[in-house]
Order: structure tokens, then C-alpha cells, then sequence
């Protein structure tokens, strides 16, 4: 992120900044009607409640058909809520204040082929309200930070897909946003490119943009977002921080992963077995002559209890490891299996 | 604005990037390569020319000899004197052997001659060609045009070259008539520097050719061009919608802070960019070359700029609403297509509806207290049958019947109604039952001659032929004693229908008649039975009043009037009471004190933009009606001196109008409904009204108003000619109206369009408010 970027100030205009959401939802509903006659309804999204704070990266996963873009279609106004509140950095979600502080990368970007780089970002500069003179000033350091710089005077038509996501990303800023709402914005990208974008994302929220980040790839996600939501079927199955997932994992009733702590063990293995109740896993390493046991325990006490019991029995503990729910393990183990089916 | 400025602006940047524009501009730009050579040389006609002019070289040489070798004629000597001695010889031995008849005796002879006759034209040239031609002498100061004289004006010295030939010619001609007189100025039509021949040349003034190229002109691109630039225009941008919604760039563009209507303008707008650039180009450098190659720097052609990218917007909205619904570009073209179809298809059917009813229209009501009467379309008698409630066609016994009694087609109808003074309307006869009615038969009689055919009514409540009119009655007015018709000459004659069943006439004078124009060109005050004629002569118009003298009129005064122009002019009369109302083609109203012929003071006017249609008097003096092309009802209450616009149904659809003898207003409106009003208060008395049938239906609720909102993309020529035209016939008080057809709003097709325009554009913007995406 490039310092003119950083502190110029918003063309924009300002947020409704009494309110500490970027984005507020409130049983946010939608559903879809097809048909003219005998309607068919699907419901996209059900009664989603959701914060996103302002300044935070905020990534929202699901899979195909969960309701992902549909919550960011709503939220842009490009189709209407069936129920339910939604704001955006304190206006009414689609509404027209509010989209004037939102910079938006959709996830298949196309632009009018006639255009080259510099005529691009002028007519979305345009499209933002940003004068001409405005755009012009700005285009050239914009183009410098996503790497665009050298191919400015290029026809789009010219571009590939990861170049035209990186014009996407200027577009985007051209307005200086309060919120960047990012679909799949890695896509196509080379794992360079990725990083730079990661780093370009990190260095705006410095700055104190929101980013809100819709993607597929769950390490992405994992790797720069704060929090993050989950949805399934339209169904909000978490929100919060990444890095305590696994807690609400732990909590939840369906009983897998939550914390777990892996013992590598010597010893006899009856008195092992002895030591840990059911659902342990206890896996023998004939080679090294070692159990490796895995143990579901969520806070310090019961491991303390478990190392005690096994020194009494005479086991000797060669390491204890705590290993932490991934983003995909809990992904995996809150979207139903059938959504993967569809 | 900024945002919907950029749209359209990119909308610009995708035109110029277009190949497909590129195409366009070229095949344009290939077309002025084509037209642009053509272009008119305007001449004074000077030169003689021996197949032109010399047709009669025996009068000719004739007059040259017996006048001007004679020294008779000093302009013909003139002439002659500076013939050279060769030709001089050869035109002597020449008028020598035509004065003794001598023939030839070989083709060698006859050629000889013809020879002569080519080199004196040759010579006659050389003479024009001299400046010192023109000796004032020989010429009288009455013996020349009022051109040369014009040219004279300044003296010769003072003459271009080509003036002084010119002044010449005239001057040959008036030395030798046999000659011709020279054309004004002629118009030679080239092709870059070749013409097909250069003696091929127009009679006519480059303006007037001019005009003629432009009309040509845009005939061929309003009937041609067009059509086929408005279908590959509609190619062209079918893609323009459906390629905004997709959802790559949708949206991003919805997520912008814009509004969706202005997003869909600012496409549609931006759309019609491509066609704004075709169009401007192509009239103006249509344009450019008519100024530049004919002259004409007619500013109103460039109206046609916006006008046709209208046409195009008509149709393309109807392409973007359906691009929107469907986000294809060829359902787009389909549903274009088929829109151009459907306004062809409603076209026509207005025009085959109209016509068709306008053969069941009614004019020239009468009713009487036995009958009501009045004559369709097809010039038949109908009468009101109370029973059926409907018009029958009065059966003529010694005429065939059925519908062949007329005996003519629509066409020849058309042409009936062209050639003869077809209002001559029915009226009562003396006894109040008798009704004496007029049809002509047509085609003419076997014996070459048309004529005007006398029905009278029976007591068997038949119309029953009596006879033939005289030729050029114009005008009949019932009186105490029969029925008084005027012809065009002026003359009139008493006929007595209860004494004689044939229209026959007793002369009733006047020694000085008064030639009539039209039928209303002379009116009667049924009280006094006198008549009040119009005359025109030496730019003044006057009326003429006839005063009845036991068997003859005799003129009683006349006076001059100010009708505002000292034109000729066509003038509608009504004989009410004292007052002589007057009614010109140029819409001023007159009003006289019949008595002294002393203009009122009062200040009458219809608002109306076109000419007087029919004129009414009501038996008792006091009501004129008066009835225009525009099928809008004035009433003049004689009393007041006062003219207001009728408040009766069916204004602006008035057939005709007409008095009953209880002196109440009868107004046929709507094809054939007779309707009578009190005309104090207009108050409704009773009407005469056919139950609709199934084609009056469809026309009336279905086809007519569908046409009246309904784009009429064919019919913007009515427009760009509106808007081309520089003759303001209302402000002309030299322009005479009556007969011209009413101008049906020229404008309507572009209000039309553009309410549909609009409509289907906030019909698209609805759609795209409401809808997800």
C-alpha cells in the first residue's frame, strides 16, 4: 500500500460513524421466487445475524450455494432483502450513501474491452463520482501498488484474468473506501501476486478500511482474516474470530474436534489404555517402540490429570502437544456433508 | 450527472471503437463519392439554336427580307444589316423561290438550304454575341420587354457579357418573332464536368431545381436509406442491454451510487450514439453538398438529424426493453422486427378503416317535418329510417338500384368530388314538403357530357328524378314561388317544381352577372330574397347585392371590401338578416351591414389554421354556422356579432352542418350522426344515431386509438416536411386555404413516438428498479 493511497483523504464522503459496525445484520432473510404463475421459492438466507467491526478483516465462508453472495448482493443493494435489517457503516444496506463508501471487486470482473487501463479507471473513477482530474491524479500510484504501472496504456483486451483483478483492486480504491468488499479476490492470481494482494489488504486495513473478504480458499481466509462467518444453506453456522473456533467447536454438541492434546508415549500399553478414557485414540508405533495417543481435552486440569496418571503407572511421557482446530477442520465440521454433495 | 455522463461518454469511446461504425461512416462517405459529382449549371438563355428555334425558317426569312431588307422595321433591318452579303444573297434567292412555290429539284437543293438556314443561325449568334448590337433607335421605347428594359435600365455599357447577350436575344426576338421567345433561365444537370447533352437543359431557375434535388433526396433516404440504415442500426446496438447485464459487469455497475434508471438511460442514450453519429453525418454532408453543388442552404434539413435519431429511439427501445427481459440480443432484433411489423400493421389498417367510412359519411343533413335527409359518401341520398334506426339510400325509381346506383368506384367518387361543386345542397321546397335533391351521374353520359340530376321528393316518400339541371347550376335557394339556381356565370332562374316536374327555369337576370367561384360564392337572405354575390376584378373584391324585381334581379348596390389581400381569392357568403357575413380562403371574417355594405367594427376571428369548409344560415337570420377543413364547428350569433367555437359532441369530427326550418343547429359528427341543437344555448334536442356495427366498432374503440398512441415511425417524413417547410400559410393573407386538405397536426407522429418512447423507456426503468439480479 502506497502512502498517497493511504492518506488521501475520502472522496467518498463520510460514514455514519455513531454507528461502530461496517456491517449490521439482523435476521436477514431472502428468498428467491421463480415462475410467473405457480412461483417455486428458495430461500437463500435465513435470519442472519451478523457484525462485521470496522477496521477488521472479515471473511465470510461457505460453500456453492451456501448464500455468500447473495448476503454481499444485499448489502450492495443489487438485490433486495425479503426480511430482516442490514446496514452498511451505519445506512440502510443498498442504499446510495452507503454505496458511495464501498470500493467493490466482484468475482468476475469484466470491462469494456474498448478501454485501456487509464480510460478504465476513469470511467469507474466516473461511475464513483471522482472527477476526471481526481482519477488522473490518483491512477498512476494506484496502478504502481497492484502492479498495473507498466501496462496502463494497454487495451484491456490485452490483460489477462490476473491483471484485470488487479485493475478490479484499483477501481476499487480509486474512491478511497471505508469498506472494501473483496469476492474471490485471489482468484486467478499467481502465488506472488497473492502475496502482494494479502500485503496490499493488510496495509489498508492499517489504515483503517474494513475489508470484507469473500473466498474459497480457506487459508487465505485463515492466513489475514480476523474473523470470520460461515455459512450453510443460507444458515449463519458461525461468526467470530478465527483463532477461537475451536472453542465454539468444543461447545458444540456435536462433539467433534474441539482442543485436542496428543501424548507420544513409552510404556506398557495396558497401563496406557488404563490411563485414558473413551474417545482416546491410541496408536501404536511398532517402530519406534511408542503409543501416540489423541485425547479430546479442553482445558489444562484433565491434561494435568492424564500426565498424572501416567507417571503413577510408570509411562514415560515423551511429548505432549495441544494441537489447534484448523479453519478447514472446523469448516469440514460445521457445514452439513450434503452440502458438498450439491 | 457524473456518473450517467461517463456512461454515455463510454458509450461514445465503444462507438468510435466499433469496426462496425467505421463500416458505416465508409459506406456513407462512399455515397457522397456518388452524389457529390452531380450538379447544376444555371444559363441565361441566350444562344439560338437551329432545331430549337428556327422551326419556321420560311417566316423566318420572310420577315427579313419584307422588313428588314425593305427597312420597314428598323429592328428587323438591323438585324439584317449586319447579316454578312453571303447570307443576305441566299436568304433572297431562298424567300424567291418560296414566294413561287418552286419545289426541289434535288436533295442537293435541300441540303443547300438547310445549309443557309444553320450558318444564319451561326450569324444571328455572332450578332448577339456584339456588344454595340443595341442602337436606341431602332428599338422604340414600346417595343421592347420589360426584361430588357430592366437590363436597359443602367445602359448597355454597363452589362456583363453575359447580360449583353441576353439583352441581344430578347432584342433579335422582338426584330424577328418567328424566332421564339427566349427561355428565363435554364438549368444544365451535370455529373462532375459531363453532362448527357448540353442542349439537355431545364426550363427552370436553380433554385427551383434545387428544390427538386432536395425533395428527390429526401424521398430516396426517408423511403430507402432509412429503412435499411434504422435495421443495421438496430443490428448494430442489439447487444448494447444485454451485454450491461452481464453479471461481470452488472454488478459492479449497481454497486456504484447510482441510480438504476439513470444507469438504464445513460445505456440507452449512449446506445443511440452510434446512430447520432451515422445520422450527422449523412445529413449534413447531405446538407454541405446541396449548398454546395445546387445551392440550397435549406437550415431545416438539418432537422432531420434529430428527427430520424428519434425514429431510431423508438425502435430501440422497444430492442433494450426486451435486451433487459431476456439479455438476448437476437430475441432483441425478433421482438424489433416484429414491433416494425405490428406498426405497419396498425398503419394500414387506420388508413383502410378511414377510407372505407369515409364513403359512410354523412353531409348536407335536412330535415324537414316528414323526412330527414342527407347524402353519404358515395354521393347517394339516404334518408333516416326511424323504424330500422338507420340511414337508407333513397332509391330513385327510374335509376338502378342497389349499390351499383351510382355507379362509380371509390376513385372515380374521388374525382367526382374534385370536379363538381358538390356542395350544392339539398333544400325545401316552397310548399315545405318538397325536397328538391342533386346527385351527378358520373361517369359521364354516353354522350361526353356530365350532369347535375334533379330529385324530388314524392308523396310516396321516394326521391323521384325530374330531370336534369341546367349545365353550371352552382347554387340553388328555395323561395316563396320555387326554387331560384345560380350558375356560374351569374345568371339566375326560377324553377317551380309543383308547376313543372322537369327543372326548367324562367331567367331571372341580372344583366350584369357576377361569375361565381363557388357554390357559397353567392348567398340569399331568405327573408328578402335577395342575393349577395362575390366578385373579383383588378385586385379588388366586392360584393354585389341583387335585389328581386318582381321576375328578374336587378343590382342594387355593390361595394368594395377589404378582405386583407388584393389577390384573388376564393370567399364564402352568408346572407343573415342585415348582415353579409364574408369568409376568404385566408380566414379573415367579414362582416357587412347588409343594407349599406359598411364594414361592422367588431372584430371576428376563428382560431383555425385552415379554409372554411361549409357555410349555414338559419332560416330565421340570426345563426351563421360555419364549418372547416379541420372538422371544427364555429357559430356566429349575428345579433352579438360574436363567433365562439360550437360546444357541440363530435368537435374537430364535424361532417357537415346545416339549419332546420325551426331554425335549430343540425351537426353530422362521427361518420353519420345527425344531432340537432338549440343554437341559443346549444342545448341537445335529438339525434339521428346509427347503432355501430362490428367494422364502426373496431374502427372507432379499437383501430383509432391504438393509431393515435401508437409510434408511427413511417410517418416522420410528415414531420421533417413540417419542419422544412418556410410557407406560413396562417400569417399569408395572400394564401387562399379553401380546399387545401386540414393539416391532420404534423406533428403528431413525434408526439405519438415519443410518448411511446417514453413509455416503454419508464417501463424498462420499472422493470429494472424492481427486479434482481
Amino acid at each position: 500500500m502506497t502512502d498517497a493511497t493511504a492518506t488521501s483523504t475520502s472522496t467518498a464522503g463520510h460514514s455514519n460513524s455513531a454507528n461502530e459496525f461496517a456491517i449490521e445484520t439482523k435476521d436477514l432473510s431472502k428468498t428467491y421466487s421463480q415462475g410467473l404463475v405457480f412461483k417455486q421459492k428458495h430461500r437463500a438466507l435465513e435470519n442472519v445475524s451478523l457484525t462485521v467491526q470496522r477496521g477488521e478483516i472479515f471473511g465470510m465462508l461457505g460453500p456453492n450455494g451456501a448464500g455468500k453472495t447473495t448476503f454481499l448482493k444485499i448489502m450492495l443493494g443489487i438485490i433486495r432483502k425479503t426480511s430482516g435489517q442490514a446496514s452498511l457503516l451505519g445506512y440502510a444496506a443498498g442504499s446510495r450513501q452507503g454505496r458511495q463508501l464501498v470500493g467493490y471487486l466482484p468475482e468476475h470482473l469484466r470491462v469494456p474491452a474498448h478501454l485501456t487501463g487509464y480510460q478504465a479507471l476513469e470511467f469507474f473513477g466516473n461511475l464513483s463520482n471522482v472527477p476526471t482530474s481526481k482519477v488522473r491524479e490518483k491512477r498512476d500510484e494506484l496502478l504502481e501498488t497492484v502492479g498495473l504501472a507498466q501496462r496502463a496504456k494497454d487495451n484491456v483486451r490485452q490483460y489477462s484474468k490476473g491483471m484485470l483483478q488487479r485493475l478490479g483492486l484499483a477501481q476499487a480504491l480509486l474512491h478511497d473506501p471505508e469498506l472494501l468488499v473483496l469476492d474471490e479476490p485471489t482468484d486467478g492470481l499467481d502465488p506472488k501476486a497473492r502475496a502482494e494482494m494479502r500485503q496490499i489488504i493488510r496495509k489498508l486495513q492499517e489504515r483503517g478500511v474494513t475489508i470484507f473478504l469473500n473466498s474459497h480458499l480457506l487459508q487465505e481466509v485463515e492466513m489475514i482474516c480476523q474473523r470470520v462467518a460461515i455459512l450453510d444453506k443460507g444458515i449463519l453456522r458461525y461468526c467470530g474470530p478465527v483463532d477461537t473456533i475451536g472453542e465454539f467447536l468444543g461447545t458444540n454438541s456435536t462433539g467433534h474436534g474441539g482442543a485436542t492434546v496428543e501424548f507420544l508415549l513409552v510404556g506398557d500399553e495396558f497401563a496406557i489404555r488404563s490411563c485414558f478414557p473413551e474417545p482416546a485414540s491410541i496408536r501404536p508405533d511398532p517402530a519406534n517402540n511408542s503409543f501416540a495417543v489423541s485425547i479430546p481435552a479442553t482445558d489444562q486440569d484433565k491434561v494435568d490429570g492424564f500426565v498424572d496418571a501416567l507417571r503413577s503407572a510408570g509411562v514415560s511421557i515423551i511429548g505432549v502437544t495441544r494441537r489447534r482446530v484448523s479453519l478447514e477442520d472446523a469448516f469440514l465440521a460445521l457445514v452439513d456433508e450434503s452440502s458438498f454433495k450439491n | 450527472m457524473r456518473p450517467y455522463l461517463a456512461i454515455i461518454v463510454d458509450s461514445f469511446r465503444a462507438a468510435v471503437a466499433s469496426r462496425v461504425l467505421y463500416i458505416m461512416l465508409l459506406l456513407i462517405t462512399v455515397l457522397f463519392l456518388l452524389i457529390c459529382p452531380w450538379n447544376i449549371k444555371e444559363t441565361t438563355d441566350w444562344k439560338l439554336s437551329a432545331r430549337k428555334h428556327l422551326t419556321k425558317p420560311e417566316k423566318t426569312v420572310e420577315r427579313l427580307i419584307v422588313k428588314g431588307k425593305s427597312g420597314k422595321t428598323k429592328s428587323t433591318s438591323r438585324v439584317w444589316n449586319l447579316l454578312s452579303p453571303k447570307i443576305q444573297k441566299s436568304l433572297d434567292k431562298i424567300y424567291e423561290e418560296v414566294e413561287a412555290d418552286k419545289e426541289f429539284e434535288s436533295d442537293q437543293e435541300e441540303r443547300g438550304r438547310r445549309r443557309v438556314y444553320r450558318d444564319l443561325v451561326e450569324e444571328l449568334n455572332d450578332i448577339i454575341c456584339k456588344r454595340d448590337f443595341y442602337r436606341p433607335d431602332d428599338w422604340g421605347r414600346f417595343s421592347i420587354t420589360a426584361e430588357a428594359k430592366e437590363l436597359l435600365k443602367d445602359g448597355p455599357e454597363s452589362l456583363t457579357e453575359d447580360q449583353s447577350r441576353r439583352l441581344n436575344r430578347l432584342l433579335v426576338s422582338k426584330a424577328v418573332p418567328a424566332l421564339g421567345k427566349p427561355d428565363g433561365s435554364t438549368v444544365t444537370l451535370y455529373y462532375w464536368m459531363f453532362t448527357y447533352d448540353p442542349h439537355w437543359t431545364f426550363p427552370a431557375s436553380r433554385s427551383t431545381v434545387a428544390k427538386v434535388f432536395a425533395d428527390v433526396t429526401s424521398f430516396f433516404f426517408d423511403k430507402i436509406l432509412l429503412s435499411a440504415g434504422i435495421l443495421i442500426g438496430i443490428l448494430i446496438t442489439a447487444n448494447i442491454v444485454p451485454q450491461t447485464f452481464d453479471p461481470g459487469s452488472l454488478n459492479l455497475l449497481l454497486s456504484k451510487p447510482i441510480s438504476r434508471s439513470g444507469l438504464y438511460l445513460a445505456r440507452f442514450f449512449g446506445g443511440c450514439s452510434q446512430v447520432a453519429i451515422c445520422a450527422a453525418y449523412l445529413f449534413f454532408g447531405t446538407w454541405l453538398w446541396l449548398g454546395l453543388a445546387v445551392g440550397l442552404w435549406d437550415q431545416a434539413f438539418l432537422w432531420s438529424i434529430p428527427i430520424y435519431i428519434l425514429v431510431f429511439a423508438i425502435y430501440f427501445s422497444v430492442s433494450a426493453f426486451v435486451g433487459l427481459l431476456y439479455r438476448s440480443p437476437i430475441l432483441s432484433i425478433v421482438a424489433t422486427v416484429v414491433f416494425w411489423a405490428v406498426c405497419y400493421c396498425v398503419g394500414s389498417s387506420y388508413v383502410v378503416f378511414d377510407a372505407a367510412l369515409q364513403n359512410e359519411r354523412k353531409y348536407d343533413p335536412l330535415v324537414t317535418d316528414n323526412a330527414v335527409m342527407a347524402i353519404d359518401g358515395m354521393g347517394n341520398g339516404v334518408q333516416w329510417n326511424s323504424t330500422g334506426d338507420k340511414w337508407d339510400i333513397v332509391a330513385a325509381p327510374e335509376a338502378p338500384t342497389g349499390p351499383e346506383s351510382a355507379g362509380i368506384t371509390i376513385n372515380q367518387w374521388f374525382f367526382k368530388f374534385k370536379m363538381f361543386p358538390y356542395q350544392m345542397r339539398p333544400v325545401v321546397g316552397p310548399d315545405g314538403k318538397i325536397v328538391a335533391g342533386l346527385a351527378f351521374t358520373f361517369p359521364p353520359e354516353p354522350n361526353g357530357k356530365s350532369s347535375h340530376e334533379a330529385f324530388v321528393s314524392s308523396d310516396e316518400d321516394q326521391m323521384v328524378k325530374a330531370g336534369d339541371f341546367p349545365r353550371n347550376t352552382m347554387s340553388m335557394f328555395s323561395v316563396k314561388d320555387g326554387l331560384v339556381l345560380a350558375n356560374r356565370t351569374g345568371k339566375f332562374g326560377l324553377w317551380d317544381p309543383t308547376e313543372s316536374s322537369v327543372p326548367k327555369t324562367t331567367s331571372l337576370g341580372p344583366e350584369d352577372p357576377v361569375r361565381l367561384t363557388t357554390t357559397y360564392s353567392c348567398a340569399m337572405n331568405s327573408a328578402s330574397e335577395e342575393i349577395a354575390a362575390h366578385q373579383f376584378a383588378d385586385g379588388q373584391h366586392s360584393i354585389v347585392v341583387f335585389r328581386r324585381d318582381g321576375d328578374a334581379y336587378v343590382k342594387d348596390r355593390s361595394k368594395n371590401v377589404d378582405i386583407g389581400t388584393g389577390k384573388k381569392m376564393k370567399c364564402y357568403l352568408a346572407f343573415a338578416g342585415d348582415t353579409i357575413l364574408i369568409v376568404p380562403g385566408n380566414n379573415a371574417i367579414v362582416s357587412l351591414d347588409a343594407n349599406t355594405l359598411e364594414q361592422h367594427t367588431a372584430t371576428l376571428n376563428c382560431e383555425t389554421s385552415c379554409g372554411i369548409d361549409t357555410i349555414a344560415t338559419s332560416p330565421d337570420g340570426r345563426w351563421i354556422a360555419m364549418m372547416y377543413a379541420n372538422r371544427n364547428l364555429w357559430l356566429m350569433d349575428v345579433t352579438n356579432q360574436t363567433v365562439t367555437k360550437a360546444s357541440v359532441t363530435g368537435q374537430g369530427n364535424v361532417s357537415s352542418v346545416a339549419f332546420d326550418p325551426q331554425n335549430r343547429l343540425c351537426v353530422i359528427d362521427r361518420e353519420s350522426r345527425l344531432s340537432v341543437y338549440q343554437p341559443n344555448d346549444l342545448a341537445f334536442v335529438e339525434n339521428y344515431s346509427p347503432s355501430d356495427g362490428p367494422f364502426e366498432l373496431a374502427y372507432r374503440y379499437l383501430i383509432s386509438p391504438i393509431y393515435t398512441v401508437f409510434p408511427k415511425p413511417g410517418e416522420f417524413y410528415k414531420v421533417t416536411s413540417y419542419m422544412s417547410s418556410t410557407r406560413d400559410t396562417t400569417a399569408d393573407p395572400t394564401v387562399d386555404l379553401i380546399g387545401e386538405p386540414a393539416e391532420q397536426n404534423p406533428l403528431l407522429p413525434l408526439w405519438s413516438g415519443l410518448g411511446f418512447m417514453v413509455l416503454m423507456l419508464t417501463l424498462s426503468c420499472g422493470v429494472f428498479h424492481f427486479k434482481d439480479y
